[in-house]
């Protein structure tokens, strides 16, 4: 028995209704190697017959499928204080952000035209003048004035989506205030001309950021009250019909069952006119509910560009050199997570930093893992004052009692952003994360933490991707959205 | 006539039953329904083809709407000040005390809240996650969101209040007052999809006086048993049999 997978286009010429009963360029068997090819790239897994799957399932990134919204993208907020105040001293110029988002994600393929835009909501207050935001050099917004005892309010812009990496730098956020600067303070008092940001969310949704592919038919409800079956395990071997010979029925009712299959699987919807849907659609849960997992982008967030003491997530003092110790270890009381001591003697925590919820399909194995999946991670630093010292992270996942690799940040930056792969995940429930951090080349270093996050991503930089490979080899095709030039 | 057939056409069992005959235009049928399907999937034109008829499944509006995961996080690091991060004041009362971005206000006796006062936070929701939808755990679709929270004093309760749909979670239930550890709270909040939700965090001392609160970190999130819509499929495609 032959299982073919493979695509071969069957042209109009050959099926027509006035075309020979027998085809004479093999179009029957073609079409069974062609149904076999798109369920390996729906399903997943090897078609029904085959011993060894041809082709990747879909994954909506590199490897088939079209580009996918992945929800937020990047978060910061400060409650009751704000995370980046926007100070003048009279200049009209724009201000650009200190420093830019650091790591967000953006989900490739996304913008293919350039039309595509990131939601970014921001909760803010405009002090003493009207302001304009820009983000990622999308159209202005411009920002009223508060009247005296205002609570800080929402409001929305939108920006350009990066194209080439999963985990990009976005610019930012760019402010300007409008000239005259104050409504109510126009003699020229501008050194209390601010606007505080609060909130930052930002997001890909489906009405700014879906890109459609180049198709133009959509589909409608259909009526149906036909017998149609929808049944995609029957073996589609490329014996029943040879080269040059017609079809017989049973093969041919399995073909048709299989196809209709396919249209439920994808689209979860009855089968063209059928009066009820058989199969489950797909939803990229693997354990048995349709095709391969898909990576969700960014999973937790936060980062405060208020760069003094009494704004930074947490500051430790690794007081002993190759000491690790946890990120809050210094903090006592509701201040502090973590429940342990440094680790060298052994103790872990009992009780998390972070709280992150992981995609179905993502379960690490390994102590640390060493293949796919896993999570990376991310921690931004600062040691101003021995800016050449080293500094080594830990993320330590408590749900599933395992860690990742130890990772060095550079040892030569006073700020630095450390990325750590193989972070261990548990997939479809929450995760518990603690962070640790040691210096190796002083005692006595002050590290401040001032953002972290992490990641489900496809890549980072060309590689590193965090979802598990289908066991297919090639893909049926890829969307054109993914190819670059 | 040439290029590639693509069109999306009833595939009966009439016309496959044995003793029918094979009619040219039933296999043209099923050739083009496949051809229509490799757009579907892929994304990509079907070979062959000098364009691409069909819009692909993107799981919101064509295949199902699945979960994103995080759609937003917050972490407030050490801060526990009542007036900074995330942290207020709640009385005893038998009324909730939203957090508003900068004042406490009472819920009043009416239980009408504030109009004013900016949300907490907004969450994007994808189309069809909704909680007039029902979810693979067969009850309604909702936003799962677990967070670290604290009370200095007294037990307390918390919940989300949806503005957007003006829909309020259930209580959290009573976490205790802090002895030695942040406790873990879960909220199912009610949505609407396709839009941004507006959220407000509210707390309630039932008994015992009043507390200050504080959430130190936590996500809202769209997760697949919580916030999924079920599928009107009632057979895994892997394990389904022809009759």
């Amino acid at each position: 028995m032959t299982i073919e997978t493979k695509w071969d286009t069957i042209e109009t010429p050959y099926t027509v209704a006035t075309a020979p009963i027998q085809a004479d360029e093999g179009e029957g068997r073609k079409l069974l190697a062609n149904v076999n090819a798109l369920d390996e790239a729906l399903a997943n897994r090897a078609c029904p017959g085959s011993s060894a799957q041809t082709f990747f399932g879909h994954d909506h990134a590199l490897e088939g499928g079209i580009p996918l919204i992945r929800g937020m993208s990047f978060c910061a907020d400060g409650g009751q204080e704000p995370i980046i105040v926007f100070a003048s001293a009279g200049s009209t110029s724009e201000w650009p952000q200190g420093a830019a988002f650091g790591l967000s994600n953006a989900s490739p393929g996304l913008n293919p035209d350039g039309r595509q835009l990131y939601r970014v909501d921001i909760k803010y207050k405009a002090i003493q003048s009207d302001f304009k935001i820009r983000f990622n050099a999308g159209d202005e917004v411009n920002v009223e004035q508060f009247d005296e005892g205002d609570a800080p309010r929402w409001v929305a812009c939108f920006g350009s989506i990066p194209s080439d990496d999963w985990l990009t730098e976005a610019n930012g956020i760019k402010v300007s205030a409008v000239t005259p600067f104050a409504k109510s303070n126009p003699l020229g008092h501008t050194n209390d001309v601010e606007l505080q940001i609060y909130s930052i969310v930002m997001t890909e949704t489906y009405e700014q950021s879906q890109y459609h592919g180049g198709g133009k038919i959509d589909l409608k409800s259909e009526p149906g009250s036909y017998t149609v079956y929808s049944h995609p395990n029957e073996k589609l071997a490329s014996e029943l019909v040879g080269d040059d010979d017609s079809q017989d029925a049973l093969t041919r009712a399995n073909t048709v069952m299989r196809v209709n299959a396919l249209y439920e699987h994808t689209m979860d919807r009855k089968a063209l006119g059928a009066s009820v849907q058989t199969l489950e659609g797909h939803d990229h849960d693997p354990a048995g509910y349709g095709g391969r997992a898909v990576a969700m982008g960014c999973i937790y967030r936060c980062k405060n560009w208020r760069l003094a003491t009494a704004y930074y997530l947490w500051t430790i003092t690794c007081t002993v050199q190759n000491v690790w110790y946890y990120m809050d270890q210094a903090y006592a009381g509701r201040q502090r997570r973590t429940t342990a001591g440094s680790t060298p003697s052994g103790t872990v925590t009992t009780h998390p930093m972070i709280l992150a919820t992981v995609s179905p399909g993502f379960t690490s194995t390994g102590n640390p893992p060493t293949t796919v999946p896993f999570l990376i991670g991310v921690v931004e630093l600062r040691h101003v004052a021995v800016p050449t010292a080293t500094i080594e992270i830990v993320w330590y996942n408590l749900t599933t009692g395992t860690s990742s690799p130890v990772t060095a940040g550079s040892g030569t930056v006073s700020d630095e952003t450390i990325v750590s792969t193989h972070v261990p995940c548990s997939g479809g429930v929450t995760n518990k994360f603690a962070i640790e951090v040691r210096c190796t080349s002083h005692a006595g270093l002050v590290v401040d933490v001032i953002g972290m996050a992490l990641f489900e991503a496809g890549q980072y930089q060309g590689s590193n991707s965090t979802y598990v490979a289908s066991t297919g080899s090639a893909p049926l095709a890829v969307a054109a959205e993914f190819r670059k030039a | 006539m040439s290029g590639a057939p693509r069109g999306l056409h009833p595939l009966r069992h009439a016309e496959t039953q044995i003793g029918e005959r094979v009619r040219s235009v039933s296999i043209h049928k099923v050739v083009g329904t496949s051809q229509a399907l490799y757009e579907m999937i892929i994304g990509a034109g079907c070979p062959g083809a000098d364009r691409m008829l069909f819009l692909p499944h993107d799981h919101v509006y064509r295949g199902v709407s699945i979960p994103r995961n995080a759609q937003m996080t917050v972490d407030y690091g050490n801060e526990v000040t009542t007036g900074n991060g995330l942290s207020w004041t709640v009385g005893f009362s038998s009324w909730y005390r939203p957090h508003d971005g900068g004042e406490v206000v009472n819920v009043n006796a009416s239980g009408v809240r504030s109009t004013t006062n900016p949300a907490n936070f907004r969450v994007y929701v994808t189309p069809g996650i909704d909680t007039d939808n029902t979810a693979v755990s067969n009850v309604s679709c909702y936003l799962n969101a677990e967070f670290l929270v604290s009370s200095d004093a007294n037990p307390v309760e918390f919940r989300i209040y949806n503005k957007t749909i003006d829909q309020v979670s259930a209580s959290s239930g009573v976490v205790a007052a802090y002895t030695a550890n942040l406790t873990e709270i879960q909220l199912k909040i009610p949505c609407v999809g396709g839009r941004m939700n507006e959220l407000e965090i509210e707390c309630l001392a039932p008994s015992g006086g009043g507390s200050n609160v504080t959430v130190h970190q936590g996500f809202i999130a769209e997760r697949r048993y919580e916030s999924q819509p079920k599928t009107a499929g009632t057979t895994a495609y892997a394990s389904s049999t022809r009759p």
